[in-house]
């Protein structure tokens, strides 16, 4: 199937879960945002959105630092 | 009084010579092989000349485990980091319990034969948590050790060959040649100090307080695998021949190196540290703050206060725990935060960046900072051989943007202000004011709404993003330990404005990547 992250179209394998696109992309799920067809995904659900062609993903890495 | 016993009783020597080295050459003609990495081969020098004695070869699962567990071999005596031979699951599988194998450099060089005793699996993890107190990817410990083969070979080693040095070979001391110079010397006492850096003023007073109370000092530079960003070794000891022979008393220093890795595992290292030195004939070693640390993964005196888990018989050398030490205007000398009574004001401080600066530009630092014949070897080391060379990248951003950046951070001051910075061919033509949702004077933390529509709009406006920028209202524009844990944009530029002096507001910008962190110029344009 076909999904677009981050607006660029890419192919990825039907059925594919959040976590899937996230592990083959070497991402870790708990230092990015996942936005699935403009809503926000918690990171509980990323096992169970499953993706259907057409979707389109948005992955932005925390922005953050700091002293403590 | 009699010199001081090696680690466990008995100099270990595993290094074979004659007729027993000729059999072994022969003899490993038809021995499966090993071929180990640098680190490896380092290791096994140590064990043959019996810098790591009691050691006889690399450790057994049971020594492995009571070291991680203990900090202690399996018969009690005290160890704090394991000596392991890893192999892949392929080479493993063809090396057999109780036969001998073959061991060669990656240049194909024989170097050593062992006779393998055993043969296991270890937990990465386990032993990261334990060594180096951390499974962070930003320490090279883990990093190594995720690289490594998945089995440990055990086994006592016999040494055919040491590496082949082309370097120092005047300075190349064994123990068994420290120990009887020392001996030569009628040296009863001896401090041992290691150093990967030129020894400025600082490092000279430490030195030279330890020195009052023994009889001679043996100054250990590591010249193994050191960090990129490491003065070379061979201008380093150029800095600490021409130091020895200006600044101190001849008969009272031996300068040997000593070419083992550094394994960055800072408290469980300095008890290393000092076995090894004891080994050497010291009996005495050099703490400093942070000893055998990198990055911020240790407490600044917790190498210091591992000392403290063992009575002074067990470890047998006694630390020598100092402070960092600089110069005081008050106080006329040098001195530490342990004896200056006088605010930092009077203190003398010039950060690396500056130092390496002045010295590329052929300028001398102050006398109370560094001896003028160190600086001179330096600036040679500097203008001659290029040794600073400018960051190779460059973020340009334009001045009505930089401005709009300073207002912003003075703006939210005390709290750390943070932004997207957006352009075309690494030059920054946007910025986007982020929220910091910790509304914190030392932190900070975008929305991730904020962030995913000012994504949306980059695109929208053919913008890349070039830069994630963030103010330090009162430190200096250096990125901090969780600043770089969370770079996870490996072409970003990290920028930083540093409000510490509110009417000279400083830029610096960093890239990120695998842990590593290298400064780049920024252009105001």
């Amino acid at each position: 199937m076909k999904i677009e992250i981050n607006g660029k179209g890419i192919e990825a394998e039907d059925s594919s879960t959040v976590s899937d696109i996230l592990k083959v992309r070497n991402i870790r799920e708990e230092v990015v945002t996942v936005e699935l067809n403009g809503g926000i995904v918690e990171r509980a659900g990323y096992p169970e959105s499953r993706l259907k062609d057409g979707d389109k993903l948005e992955l932005v890495y925390y922005m953050g630092g700091g002293l403590i | 009084m009699a010199q001081i016993l090696p680690h466990g009783g008995t100099l270990i020597n595993r290094l074979l010579v004659g007729k027993e080295r000729e059999d072994a050459i022969k003899r490993a003609a038809s021995l499966k092989k090993i071929t180990v990495d640098f680190r490896h081969v380092t290791d096994i020098e140590m064990i043959g000349i019996g810098a790591f004695s009691p050691l006889t070869g690399f450790m057994s699962k049971r020594d492995y485990l009571s070291v991680l567990d203990n900090n202690r071999l399996s018969d009690g005596t005290v160890w704090t980091i394991p000596v392991t031979l890893a192999v892949s699951k392929d080479e493993a599988s063809n090396i057999k319990e109780g036969e001998e194998a073959a061991i060669y450099e990656e240049s194909g060089h024989l170097i050593a034969i062992i006779k393998v005793s055993e043969k296991y699996d270890y937990d990465k993890k386990k032993e990261e948590k334990s060594i180096y107190l951390t499974e962070s990817h930003e320490h090279p410990g883990v990093v190594y050790t995720e690289s490594k083969g998945e089995v440990y070979i055990a086994g006592d080693i016999s040494v055919i060959d040491k590496p082949a040095h082309e370097d120092f070979l005047d300075h190349r001391l064994d123990p068994v040649d420290t120990r009887r110079v020392f001996s030569e010397n009628g040296w009863n006492t001896v401090v041992g100090f290691q150093t990967r850096n030129p020894v400025h003023r600082a490092h000279e007073y430490i030195i030279k307080c330890a020195l009052e109370i023994v009889d001679g000092l043996f100054l250990n530079p590591l010249v193994g695998d050191t960090k990129k960003e490491d003065i070379p070794a061979d201008i380093r000891m150029e800095c600490y021949k021409v130091i020895l022979d200006k600044y101190f008393p001849k008969d009272r220093v031996v300068l040997g190196v000593l070419g083992a890795s550094m394994r960055y595992a800072g408290p469980k290292e300095a008890i290393f540290h000092a076995i090894i030195r004891k080994n050497y004939g010291c009996t005495h070693f050099i703490v400093g703050r942070d000893h055998a640390g990198v990055g911020k993964f240790y407490g600044t005196f917790d190498a210091q206060k591992i000392f403290d888990l063992f009575t002074p018989e067990e470890i047998g050398i006694i630390p020598l725990k100092f402070e960092h030490s600089f110069y005081c205007r008050k106080c006329g000398g040098l001195i530490t935060a342990k004896t200056c009574p006088h605010s930092k004001e009077n203190h003398l401080f010039l950060s690396g960046t500056k130092v390496r600066e002045m010295l590329s530009s052929g300028e001398i630092p102050p006398e109370e900072f560094t001896r003028p014949e160190v600086a001179k070897v330096l600036i040679d080391a500097y203008v001659d051989k290029s040794l600073y060379t400018k960051p190779e990248r460059v973020i340009k951003i334009r001045k009505d943007i930089y401005e709009e950046i300073v207002s912003h951070s003075k703006g939210n001051a005390p709290n750390e202000s943070c932004g997207i910075l957006a352009g075309k061919d690494r030059t920054v033509t946007k910025l986007y004011k982020m929220t910091n949702t910790e509304s914190s004077p030392v932190s900070f933390l975008m929305d991730p709404k904020e962030q995913l529509s000012v994504m949306k709009d980059m695109r929208a406006s053919s913008l890349d993003m070039l830069g994630i920028y963030h103010s330090h209202p009162s430190t200096n524009a250096h990125p901090s330990a969780k600043d770089l844990d969370m770079a996870f944009y490996d072409d970003a530029s990290y920028v930083i404005v540093s409000l510490q002096d509110k009417n000279k507001p400083v830029i610096q910008s960093f890239a990120v990547k695998g842990g590593k962190v290298e400064e780049e110029e920024v252009k105001i344009i």
